[in-house]
Order: structure tokens, then sequence, then C-alpha cells
């Protein structure tokens, strides 16, 4: 018996240097996660139900097939280090500067045909344990975890919850039992709260006018199976040996009270298009800046929040032709992330 | 006071140093221009110690 609050966590900062190869301690932050379910490695069998000679339609044998581990989310607070680590790792191509306590990553998403690593992302090691030790309840290693999915959040409601992160990873199905790893001690982090935030979206300063609500920012790597033949094994179940990006995804919805200045209906009738540049910050060390380099709208729905009528959008984010989709700069006071 | 550069490798491996502003990256870094993992004096360095 063991209570789930027991659960302890911890996970690469750092980069794998492929997929097969696991993160040294040194390279992983210890965290909690508000998402309290362990990850699963969901080991599948199948069974000879559909073969002829045996006289019945039942099956009589199980045989090993592969490792289809579920995905697995981190829900956390948004904070600097967290932000930089988890925008890193969706979208690739990260240009780290600055020194302490000021490092500065850069991130832009990876394009395939120029990336140094193909189609795949940064990989990253996972540890979950409960009692490690002599007679631990978990003590597991997944190696060769990638992000597929990151939303951000932000809400009106006051605290912590206020602007969340939700981390979307994927593993291969390789893993170390137990997993050889002494859980570090936990990272501190500089949480940032949406009190913080500043907000332009195509020319419109909507904090300023006080009518902004809510924010989601999603992000999904729509990675492509990684079995094929050579792909690996363990214990006899077949591994993925490759997450390649498939035709990611990238979303960007709002809600804001509409008055009669608001232009939303407006711009899109116009297709009018603009750059969105989000800033939440903690202090001049740590915070994060999205900028949305060409956004339109695709949807603009009128409603009503809470009485008071309100102007959802659904933007679409557009590939500009010299500054790309979107440019990320995550300001944290750690080092090493995603390097 | 000595301004930070980084040091960039574009697809075709040309280094560049630059000031690493968002304003100067994403350019560079939209075209698939990649961080170098060393400077270029360091690199030159390297090759040097390398050739003899």
């Amino acid at each position: 018996m063991a209570n789930i609050n027991e659960l302890l966590t911890c996970w690469g900062f750092g980069k794998q240097a492929d997929i097969a190869t696991a993160n040294l301690v040194a390279t992983m932050w210890r965290m909690g996660n508000l998402n309290s379910k362990p990850w699963s490695l969901n080991p599948v069998t199948e069974d000879n139900a559909t073969e002829t000679g045996k006289g019945h339609e039942f099956p009589t044998a199980l045989y090993k097939s592969h490792y289809a581990p579920p995905g697995h989310e981190i829900s956390k607070y948004l904070s600097a280090e967290v932000a930089a680590w988890a925008f890193s790792f969706a979208l690739g191509n990260v240009v780290k500067s600055g020194s302490s306590p000021n490092f500065i990553y850069t991130i832009l998403p990876i394009l395939g045909a120029t990336n140094t690593t193909g189609l795949e992302l940064p990989y990253l090691s996972y540890v979950q344990q409960i009692r490690p030790g002599g007679s631990a309840v978990l003590n597991q290693m997944m190696v060769g975890c990638a992000v597929k999915t990151l939303k951000l959040s932000v809400t009106g409601s006051p605290g912590r919850a206020s602007a969340m992160l939700s981390v979307g990873l994927i593993t291969s199905g390789k893993y170390t039992e137990p997993s050889g790893i002494t859980m570090p001690a936990e990272t501190a982090v500089h949480e940032i709260q949406a009190g913080s935030m500043t907000l332009t979206i195509n020319g419109i300063d909507y904090v300023t006018a006080k009518n902004f609500l809510s924010l989601e920012w999603d992000w999904d790597n729509n990675f492509r199976s990684g079995f094929y033949p050579g792909s690996g094994s363990q214990d006899g179940f077949q591994i993925q040996g490759r997450f390649e990006i498939g035709d990611r995804s990238h979303g960007f919805k709002y809600v804001a009270r509409y008055d009669a200045s608001s232009t939303e209906l407006t711009k899109l009738r116009a297709l009018t298009t603009g750059t969105a540049v989000l800033v939440l910050t903690n202090d001049a060390n740590n915070m994060l800046t999205i900028t949305e380099q060409q956004l339109g709208f695709q949807v603009v729905e009128l409603d009503n929040t809470n009485g008071i009528v309100t102007v959802a959008v659904t933007a679409t984010p557009q590939y500009h032709a010299t500054n790309g989709l979107v440019t990320v700069v995550a300001k944290a006071a750690f080092d090493g992330i995603c390097q | 006071m000595k301004i930070e550069t980084v040091t960039m490798k574009s697809p075709a491996g040309e280094l560049r140093e630059v000031e690493p502003t968002p304003e100067n990256l994403t350019p560079l870094m939209a075209a698939g221009w990649h961080q170098a993992p060393q400077t270029r004096v360091e690199l030159q360095a390297s090759e040097s110690q390398e050739a003899k």
C-alpha cells in the first residue's frame, strides 16, 4: 500500500544524446506534478484466437507484441524554468545565451529540412519513484521521451493556477528498472502568475484596455509511429526507435470583453493579420515572451461571460516569410535547459 | 563592455557570430540556422589544435 502523494518524479532538463541513451542525473531536475497518475508502461500482448487448427475460436496462448505507454501529462503552474524547458523540447530549435542568473533561451520550431536531427526533437528521460530502495513500490526510468503536446492557459482567476502549462509526453517503451537514479533535491522555480501579463494582438493592447479574460496557446507535434523493423525491443516487446514530427498543429484562442471599439469582427472580415506578443513576468531574469509572427482571425464569436458581452476569437497562426511561425524567448535563472 | 555573441551555423555550414537578440536570431532560426556549440574563435583554436 502506498499513497499517491509519495510519488516522486524527476526528468531531464538537458537532452539525451539520442533516443536510447538516458539522461545522467546531473542533467535531471526533480519537480512535482499536478497530474498524480503514474506513467504506465502498458506492455501489449497478442493471442492466437484467429489461427486455424485448434478446432475452436478461443485463444490458447499469449505472445509478446510491443510496449504502448500512453501519453503522460506533466501539469505545472507556469514558471520560468518549466516554460523554458517545455517550449525548448516541444519546438526544438534552441539558442542559449546570457549568463547566471539571466539565461536566455530563444526557441523556434525546427524545420525538418535543416534540423540536425532531421524530423526528431530532443529526447529526455523521466523517472518515477515511490519509496525507492530495497523494497520500492515504484522505481522506473522511461528513456527516450519526447514532448508531443504543449498547452499554455491563462485565466482571469487569481493565484498560481492563473497561468498553467500542460506538457504531454510520450515515450519509446525503453525503460530502466530500478532506475539507478538517486532523486536530486527539488528544483526551486520562479513561478509566474497571470497578473503580470502584457498582451498585444493584431495591434490591440488588450491589457491596458482592461478587456482581457483568458487565453489558450497550444502545440501538437503529431508524432509518427516510431515502430519500424529494427526499432528495438525490451523484454521481448518491441519499442519505438524514433519520434518524428508529423503535420504539427498550433492553436491560439482567447476571450476578451466586447465593446464599441472592438475590432475583431472588422479584422476578420478584412482578413487583417498582425503579430501577437504575449509577455508573462516573474522578474527581469525570469519571464516568458511569445511572439506570433503573423496572426489572423478564423472565428470570431460573440458570447456572454458572467453577464458581460464578450468575444471569443480563434486565431490562425500563419508562417511569416522571414520570421517563421512563432518565436519564444524564455529567460530563466537556470543553466543547461535542452543543452 | 563586451557585447555577448552566439555563433550560429547555417544549413550550408556557414558560421556567423550575432548578438543574441530575438530580432537577430528569429530570421536566422526560421531559415534553419542553429547554434553552433562553440564560438568561432574557439572553433578555430580547436581546429588548429587538431591539425597539430
